[in-house]
């Protein structure tokens, strides 16, 4: 009686159908472990390398964290960054600055693509703030400072894209420790910063033994 | 107009139980493809270790689901997700452990030792660090006091403060931390003593190292 009332036209449509659902269901759990991040470089034909590994076209699945970025180019000065990609930071943006002669007439011919690409990261003066307190929160918090220490920053010139900062640090003698905890006191981690202890004459440095 | 017979009806009935079936095959395939074989190995002090769910924030017990248990060196399923494994034994620490997991992985659980036990089994090891000390910066031995310091991960690496023992009239007091490293059998101080110690000015010393030596010398 069955085969009577299944055909194989039925049983052609059943099979498609769960395949086609297998498929979907697969794919589904592929992309949700994916993290897209967009890729933006100028010249958008450099060589872009994250933690060793060439990325092509203009996006790639990254899971939130740091990255090394490499990205060279012949005639362009080659560049090396560690990035963030965060809930809220989900994108690459590299420049490179021409080196070569020919390289200089191209970013002269091209200049609209580097104010594209500044356009997309925000990096006015403003912005520039907001990113850096972004990253940087502690910088909402500085100067913390008393009558025997300061506690401020600067931006980390090694850091191109201008959101890195080193705590700078001054204090008297017998106060740099009240100086440290004051950082602590403000809720942060001193360890997760570049610090420049101004003036402090360790004496267990080399240069002073 | 569809003449709605016993024989239509049948083939309907069939044709939804059909589907029903199959898109309950395909809700099945998807719940199987989000279990993953994870390994644990147990480090020879690990006597057991119990898998849970990780919530935000994993210091609260409370938000804590148990999601497995492994008393050997074996194999369970669990979902793609975070999670954390509490080890058990003796001597170690049962601070969790987080781990991810996104595939088929392996997670190895080698606790560091427990406080008690760095505290009372490397008691012995304190002369030949203050002699390590005292070689690198002779200066400590007479005008310093080294206070005594802990134990970290297996007893190899150890961090203690020190300052200057008799400070010049109106010279104020600062005191240093220090971090040394036990490696082929000796006691080496790890960059200098400082002020502080950070990721990037101390690569070479475990994070979660510097993190303890900086609680230590600020008494956190």
């Amino acid at each position: 009686m069955l085969r009577e009332i299944i055909k194989p036209i039925h049983i052609i449509i059943a099979t498609v159908f769960v395949l086609g659902l297998i498929l979907f269901a697969v794919i589904m759990k592929t992309y949700e472990a994916a993290n897209p991040v967009v890729i933006k470089k100028v010249p958008s034909d450099a060589t872009l390398l994250v933690d060793g590994k060439q990325i092509n076209g203009g996006r790639t699945d990254l899971s939130n964290g740091t990255y090394t970025v490499k990205a060279e180019r012949s005639g362009f000065n080659s560049t090396t960054f560690t990035t963030l990609i965060t809930d809220d930071v989900k994108y690459i943006a590299v420049t490179l600055t021409p080196s070569s002669d020919e390289a200089r007439k191209w970013a002269e011919d091209n200049q609209n693509a580097y104010l594209e690409l500044e356009r997309f990261v925000g990096s006015t003066t403003e912005t520039s703030g907001q990113t850096l307190a972004a990253k940087n929160p502690i910088v909402t918090s500085l100067p913390l400072s008393d009558f025997s220490y300061s506690v401020g920053y600067v931006k980390d010139p090694k850091d191109t894209s201008g959101t890195s900062i080193i705590l700078t640090v001054h204090a008297l003698d017998g106060y740099w420790n009240a100086a440290i905890r004051s950082i602590y006191d403000a809720g942060y981690n001193p360890a997760d910063y570049t610090i420049t202890l101004n003036k402090l004459s360790n004496p267990f440095a080399e240069d002073n033994k | 107009m569809i003449k709605i017979t016993r024989k239509t009806l049948l083939k309907t009935l069939i044709l939804l139980i059909v589907l029903g079936i199959l898109v309950g095959g395909v809700i099945g395939i998807m719940e199987y493809l989000s279990w993953k074989n994870v390994t644990f190995t147990l480090s020879p002090s690990t006597k057991s270790a119990t898998v849970y769910y990780s919530a935000k924030d994993p210091d609260h017990d409370s938000d804590l689901v148990k999601a497995g248990a492994v008393d050997t060196s074996s194999t369970i399923r669990l979902k793609v997700g975070s999670y954390v494994v509490v080890p058990s034994g003796d001597n170690i620490s049962d601070t969790p452990i987080a781990f991810e997991v996104k595939g088929d992985s392996t997670v190895t659980v080698d606790p560091y030792y427990s406080e008690d036990y760095l505290s009372k089994a490397f008691a012995g090891e304190i002369e030949d660090i203050d002699n390590a000390l005292h070689t690198k910066y002779p200066f400590t031995t007479t005008s310093y006091v080294v206070e005594t310091g802990r134990f970290y991960h297996f007893g190899d690496w150890y961090a203690t403060t020190l300052y200057k023992s008799s400070p010049e009239p109106g010279e104020g007091v600062d005191i240093y931390g220090v971090i040394l490293h036990k490696t082929d059998g000796k006691w080496a101080v790890v960059d200098k003593p400082d002020i502080v110690f950070t990721y990037t000015a101390n690569p070479s010393i475990p994070t979660d190292i510097v993190d303890s030596a900086n609680q230590f010398l600020y008494n956190l």
